[in-house]
């Protein structure tokens, strides 16, 4: 799960609408662009930071149409689960998604618009496989 | 700071269904002053030093020339004051319906607490650590590489410690004559006295510290030992025997921490030199304080914060302490 541990500016929340699923704690979530009802949609390892959007700050059941989520901006470090064994050497590497709660830490930096974590530490005993670092947001990205 | 905890994630707190919510934390047992020396300063860092005595007198010939000494320069350490803090922040919606509606507004308590157990841990790390010159302090919000050398450049515990004047090494492992590191029992506590009985000033001059403090984890089988033990020493007798022979060793008092991790880990050091020239160190500037209340104007979280600021390590630990991590290596 991703956890907010510091930020300089303001923390702003807001109420999104959900495809009738079901989310947990800490997910992230990127926007839905397509003309509907839908605001955003679990985030996956094809997010890209154009689309990367915000965290749950609730856990709501299948049935559920809104969502609490906490946007994400550039001064914020976050906490998150990693793949494989983090090390202190990947710090300023950019990384793709895992899935919703959890970030691809191949050891090597991502160069593509998916990359949408900048790991810049290691939290806890390694075998945690836990990592801080800053969620990714940009407006546009250029060829 | 964290995300503000909102009314969803402790929905309990807005069921008027549920009659009690318990805040339920640790209350943290204030125990590092039983083996730190706790003083504060105003400033930044503090650097301490030291100057040795003279060597002994020697003989002089009948109207030949007195020899002269001079004393010698010991290690200098820096203390350089650290901050360690802690925000707590709430929706204006919790806030109001949860947290001060059930009465658990005490956050202060929870700062102060979260900032006890901080510092406790800190220093029960440096017994866990006593063999090693750093090691990795986890944090909630990442890891710190903690320096913990002493003056002279060693680990707390060392069979090598630098004799300033470039006399033999000091040692303060526990050390029968054989082993070093003996398990906790009588003949443990035995070896404890025999490691002190060999330690000597920065001249080579006996120095012997009387140990009167073990430094244990809480109940563990360390601690039990100690107990079961201490009472035979108490009443003057022979730990573990039905002779009427008497005790070798004068009883001590256990300080017995939960924070260390390694219950195999024990230590004894002599409380009457625990002072600014000897042994571990906590140099406050600031005791923790809870800072005001802050409400941000436009989304009216509700932010609490305290902070504290110190420092924690040694110079001199070669002349009190003993340690012993029971590997009888």
């Amino acid at each position: 799960m991703f956890k907010l541990i510091k930020e300089s500016n303001e923390t702003v929340y807001k109420k999104v609408r959900i495809d009738s699923q079901a989310y947990t704690l800490g997910d992230l979530v990127m926007l839905d662009r397509t003309a509907d009802a839908i605001d955003v949609v679990p985030a996956t390892a094809a997010t890209t930071s154009t689309n990367v959007f915000a965290v749950a700050m609730e856990t709501v059941a299948s049935n559920a149409t809104e969502i609490l989520v906490c946007i994400v901006d550039a001064s914020q470090e976050w906490t998150v689960g990693a793949s494989n064994t983090p090390t202190l050497a990947d710090n300023y590497q950019k990384m793709l998604l895992a899935n919703k709660s959890e970030v691809n830490n191949t050891h090597s930096n991502n160069t593509t618009d998916e990359a949408v974590f900048l790991q810049t530490g290691v939290i806890g005993a390694v075998a945690d496989k836990v990592i801080v670092g800053n969620i990714l947001r940009v407006a546009t990205v250029t060829a | 700071m964290s995300a503000p905890l909102s009314i969803n994630q402790a929905a309990d707190l807005v069921d008027l269904s549920i009659q009690k919510v318990f805040s339920k934390e640790a209350e943290p047992e204030k125990l590092y002053p039983q083996y730190f020396n706790v003083r504060t300063t105003e400033d930044y860092y503090e650097k301490d030093s030291s100057l040795s005595g003279l060597t002994q007198a020697d003989f002089v010939d009948e109207n030949g020339i007195i020899f002269a000494d001079t004393p010698v320069q010991g290690y200098k350490k820096t203390y350089t004051q650290n901050m360690v803090g802690i925000i707590v922040p709430f929706t204006f919606q919790m806030w109001k319906f949860g947290i001060r509606k059930r009465d658990l507004e005490n956050t202060a308590r929870q700062l102060k607490n979260s900032i006890a157990q901080r510092k406790e841990k800190l220093c029960a790390e440096r017994i866990d650590n006593a063999y090693a010159t750093s090691y990795t302090a986890y944090g909630a919000s990442g890891n710190k590489v903690m320096n913990i050398a002493g003056g002279d450049g060693l680990a707390a515990a060392s069979n090598a410690h630098t004799r300033e004047d470039g006399g033999p090494d000091m040692n303060n492992i526990v050390y029968d004559g054989s082993d070093y590191n003996l398990p906790f029992d009588y003949a443990g506590v035995k070896a404890a006295y025999r490691t002190a009985g060999l330690m000597v000033d920065p001249r080579g001059n006996p120095m012997i510290p009387d140990l009167d403090v073990l430094v244990v984890k809480k109940n563990s089988a360390n601690h039990f030992k100690a107990k079961e033990i201490l009472k035979a020493i108490t009443g003057n007798n022979l730990p573990g025997s039905n002779t009427y022979d008497g005790s070798a060793v004068n009883a001590f008092k256990i300080v017995a921490l939960p924070f260390i991790a390694n219950a195999n880990y024990w230590a004894m050091f002599d409380s009457s030199l625990m002072a600014d020239e000897f042994g571990f160190q906590f140099i406050e500037s600031q005791a923790a304080m809870v800072d005001p209340v802050n409400v941000v104007y436009k989304t009216k979280e509700i932010q609490t914060s305290a902070t504290t600021l110190f420092d924690l390590g040694f110079n001199d630990l070669a002349r009190m302490w003993v340690f012993s991590n029971s590997t009888s290596s």
